[in-house]
């Protein structure tokens, strides 16, 4: 057989199932969280909200028919509620279902680090009481500058219950949509996004500046924020530094303890406003510090969250001189030193002046007259007796003349709501009262509820 | 440059491949079926693809062209197989990317095009998660509001989600393969609210858009005016048997083809590679096919090679006749419209009719224009 000619063509064989294909290609977009790496990073669930709404399906949905795959265990159970769960505020926090969530989006999205979008990054560092806001707060001029470069998004700051401003913008954070929400429909609901009102799909960047008059933070909650943030943009939830050990904490509070206060543990305790008490369980490891209780040591130390977290006690020495003005802190002088007569004419009169308006407790007569309690109840025992039990008889009545007066108030405040067309919830009851009210507390529901009904009934 | 290739020789299957007269005989056909060629106007057509789809050459929809059996769908897979290792270092990087999609636009048996089936097939393409479970998002009174339809998703919802998964998923180039069943059919409005839907996914995401079909798209789609000024036709040609480089890459595929049969005992075949050449209308699809076809036969006569198998094989004159008529037509009707195609010469005729008329000749509104029936 004769050797053909041809030109230099490549004749390339291949077989169909040879194909080169595309590796295996993540389930979700790959969407980048925002100010990620920085003090106003984005919150996990804000992210997640964001993610649905770029997939076009609701986020309980994501949650219910993807997620729940990724997460396994309970999450397969039909009666796990990761529908609503996805929304809740606690998906920022520290706890396993936080870490559960950020990894179960990492795999689907193949984005790397999304557990600094909640506190897991601190966990076992500080505790989860006093972390979280329950409800959902905002900065309508971050959001609306959030808007303007195109994606908008709820910070992880806003998220921490101590925050109350932005430290950005110096104003206030918003916590209510007061756009007049219409009640829910059920045909149609708004859209879950994060610059949108979850009741009524307003834009929460726009008509929160017409409606709300912005206020000017004040300086101390500022600072708090400022310190908030500061530890939000640390190295600890950026991964790049790691804590000392299992509880960095005890170890800067006993340095604490020997640097400034030179061992005594009852004089830092006075210094850090704190029960010496309590602070010996911190120092014991017995548990660790409430999240605003770690905000005070910062003030009060003039040093970062993270400062403290990773135990940093360079910034103590800077402290050491504070010893001073620590013993100068004793708040009351024996009553042995003052002529008793003297005191107890001075007592009478007091409470001779304030009863008919308000009762004096042991501990307000004392610091009235700048002296100890329990000095007063060692010096003039009938009398301490007497102040307490007028103290106590005031606060009976006082529980009395409130059970009775909180109903009406409550059917006040329903009715008006009622009149404004919106439905009395808890929460607008609560803001509506705030101010009015001293302690507005679900163990009242009853009485809400029985307020709510009355007013419901009433317009129909 | 030539060089020598070695002379034809087959392989020698497996004996009990061959006794086993049900199995043996259908796995050696399956795995001759699996065997593709880049034949060098597989690579002419890709390169010319290539280079019509870049950014600056203007139109983001392009027409690729070709007779029946020519082999487009395979020339589909090999663009998938260039475009995929041309952005390696991307798809490893960012698992989200998909720089490519190829979708068959599949004829739903109704009197119009099925969108939503067609968006669920490059949703699926696209690795888009929930498609029964997508909302619509519309504005009153300033607010957002979501509403999802307890049936499934609308098309509307649809459209938007595969818009918006173009866009992240960063995807360069949607195929799609037997593009005249979107068009056929069709009202004109119809037709033009397809052709328009098409154009915006292209023009909003950057999306080049390939349509890939015969000639009888071309018809279809050239109708509308707005939309041919904007298109590009890619021409996959078969081997023509007037052109002599033609007629020699003819018969070298062939060879490169008949070297891969999975049994000995066969002629060389490229002593009949005009012939052949001539009944397949120059289509290496269709060779392929016919070759097949003959195997198949050899195969369950034993293995005995004889000239019936392959004249059983081919196809009948009628339909070589219709075919040939087709893309004769077909090629006279793309010749002016072909992308790199033009010359200064093959605008001396509009000159003239310029210079009578006084004005363009393509000054008819293309609605007064008829769209014409296609068979």
């Amino acid at each position: 057989m004769t050797a053909l000619t041809f030109s230099s063509e490549k004749y390339e064989i291949y077989r169909v199932g040879e194909e080169l294909t595309l590796p295996p290609r993540s389930r979700l977009y790959r969407l980048e969280p925002e100010g990620f790496d920085s003090a106003f990073r984005e919150g996990l669930v804000s992210y997640f909200e964001r993610l649905a709404n770029a997939h076009f399906v609701l986020p309980g949905v994501m949650a219910k028919s993807i997620v729940a795959e990724q997460i396994g265990g309970m999450a397969m159970s039909p009666g796990w509620d990761g529908k609503n769960y996805c929304h809740q505020i606690a998906l920022n926090g520290l706890g396993k279902e936080s870490v559960k969530w950020a990894g179960a989006l990492e795999n689907l999205t193949s984005v790397v680090g999304l557990s600094s979008l909640t506190f897991a990054p601190l966990s076992g560092l500080i505790s989860s009481r006093g972390l979280l806001a329950n409800h959902r707060r905002w900065c309508p001029i971050c959001l609306q500058e959030g808007e303007q470069r195109g994606v908008a998004y709820r910070q992880l700051l806003w998220d921490v219950a101590c925050v109350e401003a932005c430290p950005k913008h110096r104003v206030n954070l918003v916590e209510q949509c007061k756009c007049g929400a219409a009640k829910r429909s059920r045909s149609r609901a708004p859209k879950w996004a994060p610059n949108l009102c979850i009741v009524c799909g307003a834009g929460l960047a726009t008509i929160q500046k017409e409606a709300v008059n912005l206020e000017n933070a004040s300086h101390k909650r500022i600072q708090i924020a400022q310190i908030v943030a500061d530890l939000l943009g640390s190295n600890l939830f950026n991964g790049k530094a790691h804590p000392i050990g299992r509880s960095p904490i005890v170890i800067f509070l006993k340095e604490a303890i020997e640097t400034i206060a030179k061992g005594n543990s009852a004089l830092l305790a006075r210094y850090l406003g704190l029960n010496k008490s309590l602070l010996c369980e911190w120092v014991q490891g017995k548990h660790l510090p409430a999240f605003p209780r770690l905000i005070s040591m910062a003030m009060t130390f003039e040093c970062g969250i993270a400062d403290i977290l990773t135990a940093e006690t360079k910034i103590l020495v800077e402290r050491s001189r504070d010893i001073e003005m620590i013993q100068r802190l004793r708040p009351t002088t024996p009553l042995q030193t003052l002529r008793p007569r003297v005191v107890r004419s001075e007592v009478e009169r007091m409470l001779a002046e304030t009863l008919p308006i308000d009762a004096l407790s042991l501990s307000d007569v004392g610091r009235r007259l700048g002296v100890d309690s329990t000095s007063i109840r060692k010096v003039l025992p009938d009398l301490a007796d007497e102040i307490v039990q007028r103290h106590r008889a005031w606060l009976t009545e006082r529980v009395v003349r409130r059970k009775e007066e909180r109903p009406v108030l409550y059917l006040e405040v329903a009715r008006q709501l009622v009149a404004e067309g919106l439905r009395p919830t808890y929460r607008r009851m609560a803001e509506r009262l705030k101010g009015r009210v001293g302690v507005f507390t679900i163990y009242e529901k009853e009485a809400f509820k029985a307020a709510r009904r009355l007013a419901i009934e009433e317009e129909i | 440059m030539t060089m020598t290739i070695p002379p034809f020789e087959s392989k020698n299957p497996d004996p009990a491949l061959l006794e086993d007269k049900d199995q043996g005989t259908e796995r050696l056909i399956t795995d001759y079926e699996t065997i593709r060629i880049r034949h060098p106007r597989v690579n002419h057509t890709l390169q010319i693809l290539k280079r019509s789809m870049r950014k600056r050459s203007g139109a983001n929809l392009i027409l690729l062209l070709g007779p029946t059996g020519v082999g487009k769908s395979t020339l589909v897979n090999s663009m998938k197989k260039m475009v995929i290792e041309d952005n390696k270092q991307k798809i490893l990087t960012d698992s989200s990317f998909i720089p490519i999609v190829v979708v068959d636009a599949i004829a739903s048996g109704e009197r119009r095009f099925a969108w939503r089936s067609f968006y669920e097939r490059v949703g699926n393409a696209l690795h888009e998660p929930l498609l029964d479970q997508k909302c619509e998002t519309w504005v009153r009174d300033g607010r957002e509001w979501i509403s999802k339809n307890p049936k499934g998703s609308t098309v509307a919802a649809l459209r938007d989600s595969i818009e918006t998964a173009i866009k992240r998923r960063r995807t360069e180039i949607l195929i799609l393969d037997e593009a005249v069943h979107l068009f056929r059919n069709t009202s004109f409005l119809d037709f033009e609210a397809e052709l328009h839907a098409l154009k915006s996914i292209s023009n909003t995401f950057g999306v080049v858009v390939v349509l890939v079909g015969s000639y009888d798209l071309f018809r279809i789609v050239s109708s509308d005016a707005q939309i041919a000024r904007r298109i590009k036709v890619v021409h996959f040609s078969r081997y023509r048997p007037d052109v002599e480089e033609d007629v020699k890459a003819f018969r070298n595929t062939l060879n490169e083809l008949q070297r891969h049969f999975p049994i000995h005992g066969i002629p060389d075949l490229t002593k009949f590679s005009d012939r052949l050449q001539i009944a397949t209308v120059g289509c290496i699809g269709t060779l392929k096919e016919t070759l097949e076809g003959m195997l198949e036969r050899v195969l369950e006569d034993g293995g005995e090679w004889r000239m019936e198998h392959l004249e059983g094989a081919l196809l009948t004159k009628q339909q070589i006749l219709t075919i040939q008529k087709e893309a004769l037509e077909g090629e006279e009707e793309i010749s002016n419209c072909v992308f790199e195609t033009g010359t200064f010469d093959s605008l001396d005729d509009l000159l003239i009719r310029q210079g009578r008329t006084g004005k363009s000749f393509n000054s008819v509104p293309a609605r007064q224009r008829k769209k014409p029936k296609v068979v």
